[in-house]
């Protein structure tokens, strides 16, 4: 029987190893008190048995990885079954998606099927009337599913935006490399290090996707190779010699350099067609995709890495022409915003750091901790590259794909955002590079230590992204109480109403949301906020009694109170103090109430506020 | 005519019916919610990746999938824009396109099928 086991090759023992790991990974959920998280988030609360079982399927991927043995379904399976582990656990524990952002584009979904059309110039979420493209895909899946709300949609999403990025990846790794060690340790590392939480139901979550499935396409089926052609008179003896080194710089890296997959004509007639309408969708969906999209593009096709010469100059014409004909109600607003940023990297940069003395210590690991993340991540992907060169492997569309992101500081700050963005389009090469510390050519990592490096790096940005990715959750997870309370509001409240807000952090705007003017009192100055403490009565007493608005509210959440202490955006107790000044007072009565949600209105208006 | 070469284009004109029938119905069932997003997620993208000549399992998926969004979205967007929203008519678009790349597959199956058949086809 021993010797019958023995013959059983590793791969197959995988399969048992897996569903062991699952089994723990599953039990382990049962003991998850997610009421009980602290300021560092999900991370604090998960028991042991969930690391266990993670750290079982890493070991295991990385074991199998490195034998090369498996068939390459199990790869997928693997790296599936890690993604599902990871991205599962906030729609089963928390049950409610997480992100006030989230819920805001239900909003558009919400008002999308209300009113059959979109209003460029609304009066709040304008920019999601321009780039409809997602909304309006929702909005019909949604109504076709006979679901009454797209809530359970944005619960699933990021578990689907992951695993089609897993799908959009493995097109871009296998023009990359034709070493499956090296392309299935660079999808499992991608996976660990997408700490940065645009997976979420979003119109940049498709987009992306369909980002990565244009240059996987560009890069597969339309890969070119390039030499510079020399001048045959050498009068320009220094520009013959430049152009020399530049030849020796191509054909090393063409060395190294997959050719075009050979398909029929159709085919690839097809495949370009397929690459137009997606740079549509995309263009109709998003604001920033697109232009990473030309950048990453022009370098591909200036570099000759891809022979999709006019591709870059489609896409900006179709760019243009949805920015100036279906867009423009919009651009006319924010294009001097956006000239004022051109060349201003710094501060485009800088942008997107919070201030860490104002954040609370769990919230200070959590931000150190992205930092350093980050540094790491990068400095691995730069051994990557020094391993790759030794080995005599020249990444060259690795570091053109790298290239065209790191240009878009220089254009935008996107509302500070750019630095992460920059990050998440880098990405795929950037795991790619970490990878091939491991296996920077197919004569390398053989030895069994490359198993431990693997299992190690494989393992360290799982904990980091365990404290990146889920490190906010205690703010940013809604309960059913929170759904409910701002639901009946949504629902009951006359168009024109006036929203006092503690913050945005809540489940915000996924109804009727055109029939609010929203004041979040943490976008309120300073002197603001010290008003409202000395005298919270008399400052929402006539906040409310603004005779402009068919009724007044004021709206305090459990979520905002979280996100307002542990950031430091408004003074420490700041909303409790409120809420508590309000209860007491004989001007304001309780409109509704649940254990998470307090909404307030002024007594006079109680006949106007609805039910 | 090989078995396998048939059971996309059976599958795929089975979930056109099938969710034609069930929204007509105006059933609200979980089956629906499913079979919705399989449909609207897969079948449309696969209906014409099929005809394609694309090696590899996964890259046929990742583009059938990336395809079937680029269409929902397009068509949902045309009939947002010509102000004519109604789910049922994107739905019964969508049907159309996904019934036209499993013809096109079919025909060009039946094409080469009866060119392999033909005896030009041994001859030469």
């Amino acid at each position: 029987v021993i010797a019958r086991f023995r013959d059983v090759s590793a791969w197959q023992w995988s399969i048992l190893v897996a569903v062991a790991a699952c089994f723990i990974w599953a039990l382990s959920l049962g003991n998850t008190d997610i009421n009980g998280m602290t300021d560092i988030g999900l991370l604090s609360v998960l028991p042991v048995t969930h690391y266990l079982a993670l750290c079982i399927m890493l070991v295991t991927l990385c074991v199998l990885i490195h034998r090369n043995e498996a068939p390459e379904g199990v790869y997928f399976v693997y790296t599936l079954i890690v993604i599902l582990m990871i991205h599962t656990l906030p729609p089963i524990l928390y049950g409610i998606p997480r992100y006030s952002w989230a819920w805001k584009h239900l909003g558009i979904v919400d008002y999308i099927i209300s009113h059959h059309t979109v209003n460029p110039e609304i009066h709040v979420q304008n920019v999601y009337h321009n780039w409809p493209g997602f909304f309006a895909l929702t909005a019909l899946i949604l109504e076709v599913s006979g679901l009454n709300s797209p809530i359970s949609f944005a619960l699933w999403a990021e578990v689907v935006a992951n695993v089609l990025n897993l799908l959009g990846l493995i097109l871009i790794l296998r023009s990359l490399s034709d070493d499956r060690r090296l392309i299935w340790l660079s999808a499992l590392f991608f996976s660990l290090t997408n700490w940065i939480g645009q997976d979420y139901y979003s119109p940049q979550a498709i987009a992306y996707f369909l980002y990565l499935i244009i240059i996987g396409i560009c890069l597969r089926w339309f890969r070119t190779t390039w030499t510079v052609v020399l001048p045959e008179q050498s009068r320009w003896p220094l520009l013959q010699r430049g152009l020399r080194g530049i030849n020796w710089l191509l054909d090393r890296a063409h060395q190294t350099t997959l050719s075009a997959e050979a398909t029929n004509p159709l085919t690839r007639f097809s495949l370009m067609l397929i690459v137009i309408l997606a740079s549509v969708v995309i263009i109709a969906s998003h604001q920033l995709t697109p232009v990473m999209l030309i950048l990453s593009t022009f370098f591909l096709t200036q570099f000759r890495q891809s022979n999709t010469k006019q591709l870059p100059n489609l896409i900006i014409i179709i760019f243009l022409g949805w920015s100036l004909f279906v867009a423009h109600r919009y651009i006319g607003k924010e294009v001097w915003p956006l000239i004022d940023s051109l060349m201003e990297i710094s501060g485009n940069v800088s942008g997107g750091f919070v201030n860490l003395s104002d954040l609370s210590p769990g919230q200070q690991i959590v931000a150190i901790g992205g930092r350093i993340f980050t540094v790491f991540i990068w400095t691995v992907a730069l051994a990557g590259v020094i391993r790759r060169i030794r080995s005599h492997s020249m990444d060259m569309t690795a570091m053109l794909l790298v290239l065209g992101p790191l240009v878009m500081p220089i254009i935008n700050p996107y509302g500070g955002e750019i630095l992460f963005r920059v990050y998440l389009f880098t990405l795929p090469v950037i795991a790619f590079l970490c990878a091939a510390v491991i296996f920077p050519s197919r004569s390398h990592g053989k030895a069994l230590g490359w198993i431990g490096v693997a299992s190690m790096l494989s393992i360290i940005f799982a904990a980091s992204l365990y404290l990146v990715y889920f490190g906010k959750d205690r703010q940013y997870r809604f309960t059913q109480n929170e759904v409910d309370g701002v639901r009946y509001l949504y629902s009951v409240a006359p168009e024109n109403s006036l929203l006092v807000q503690g913050s945005w952090n809540y489940p915000t705007q996924f109804l009727n949301y055109d029939h609010f003017v929203y004041v979040p009192i943490t976008l309120e100055d300073d002197e603001v906020h010290e008003r409202i403490q000395t005298d919270p009565e008399e400052v929402m007493a006539r906040w409310l009694s603004d005779e402009d608005y068919t009724a007044s509210y004021i709206l305090i959440t459990r979520s905002m109170k979280i996100q307002t202490n542990t950031l430091g955006e408004l003074p420490f107790n700041m909303l409790d103090n409120l809420e508590k000044a309000l209860l007491a007072s004989d001007k304001f009565t309780l409109f509704y109430e649940n254990e998470d949600v307090r909404i307030f209105i002024l007594l006079q208006d109680s006949g106007k506020a609805g039910p | 005519m090989k078995r396998e070469q048939v059971i996309w284009p059976i599958v795929l004109i089975s979930s056109c019916v099938m969710i034609w029938v069930e929204v007509m119905l105006g059933n609200t069932n979980p089956f629906r919610v499913a079979l919705t997003l399989w449909f609207f997620f897969v079948c449309p993208g696969m209906a014409y990746i099929q005809s394609l000549q694309i090696k590899g399992l996964l890259e046929r998926w990742a583009l059938a999938l990336a395809l079937s969004i680029i269409i929902d979205m397009l068509v949902a967007l045309a009939i947002l824009y010509a102000n004519i929203w109604s789910y049922i008519l994107g739905l019964n678009i969508v049907i159309v396109i996904t019934l036209t790349g499993t013809g096109i597959y079919l025909y060009r199956l039946w094409m080469r099928t009866h060119q392999k058949m033909s005896p030009s086809a041994e001859e030469s």
